[in-house]
């Protein structure tokens, strides 16, 4: 069964949390989504490479003195595909009587 | 194309709740933060009653570099947090924000000036007595509520 709105790119699961995460934020730390998300770097980097490539993520690299600091955020597009996402996963749970509604 | 079953959505849903959760647990203002504060609201309280040039500038000395210094440990530690989402906090947590500051300082400065006109001595400490109190209590109640607001503006817990 799918929904309208169901994204495949934004549904694997680590690429799911990362955009869940990120939808939640402004900005956030590479070293925040790593460790938030227990990712290895190599794991996160492909994710947010395959993110960045659909359009759905900025990333940001800066020094902080001489360290580099990379952060990345959702663009306009990765937000709106991930409520239509979450949308469309609601209505997939909707019709079997389970709650999705506000905590 | 494979298929997504009503149970496999839940679970997705529930997974996007815990990433947003970790972003909601990471931004919160320490309790350690609120006693700092109230502690040399306090002892300005305290100094300004006293009165003399050397305790008052003293203490207001003291207050700045201790509240300075931790509010500047706060923020090097929510720097390395994220920023989170304005749609995250939404107008309820501003406004919950907006109406903590205004009932702190503003039954500060009606205490202290109440007693003062009234005559009753050492105004000033007690007006920071209580605000050291409100930040105290207040300050964590105010970062659980915003925690609960935060949550449930979070993706996948909205209808």
């Amino acid at each position: 069964m799918k929904a309208d709105g169901f994204d495949e790119l934004i549904h694997a699961p680590t690429r799911l949390s990362i955009v869940s995460l990120l939808a939640a934020t402004e900005w956030a730390d590479f070293k925040f989504i790593r460790d938030s998300l227990d990712l290895s770097d190599s794991a996160l980097s492909k994710q947010l490479a395959i993110l960045e490539d659909a359009g759905y993520l900025q990333i940001r690299r800066a020094f902080v003195g001489k360290r580099p600091r990379t952060s990345a955020r959702l663009t306009r597009d990765g937000r709106s595909a991930f409520d239509r996402h979450v949308a469309a996963l609601q209505a997939l749970v909707a019709p079997s009587g389970r709650s999705v509604a506000k905590r | 194309m494979s298929t997504v079953e009503p149970h496999d959505a839940a679970r997705s849903l529930a997974d996007i709740r815990q990433a947003q959760d970790a972003v909601v647990a990471a931004v919160a203002i320490p309790g350690w933060y609120w006693a700092a504060v109230a502690l040399m609201t306090l002892v300005v309280g305290v100094a300004a009653d006293d009165g003399r040039p050397a305790v008052v500038g003293g203490a207001v000395v003291s207050c700045v570099l201790f509240v300075g210094a931790a509010t500047i440990a706060l923020i090097f530690g929510l720097l390395r947090r994220p920023r989170i989402h304005h749609d995250l906090l939404g107008r309820d947590g501003a406004l919950t924000i907006g109406v903590f500051v205004i009932a702190v300082v503003g039954s500060s400065l009606a205490i202290g000036f109440g007693l003062r006109t009234a005559g009753i001595g050492r105004p000033a400490t007690v007006a920071t007595a209580v605000t050291a109190a409100e930040l105290v209590v207040g300050g964590p109640l105010v970062m659980r509520r915003l925690t609960r607001i935060m949550r449930s503006n979070s993706a996948g817990t909205s209808e």
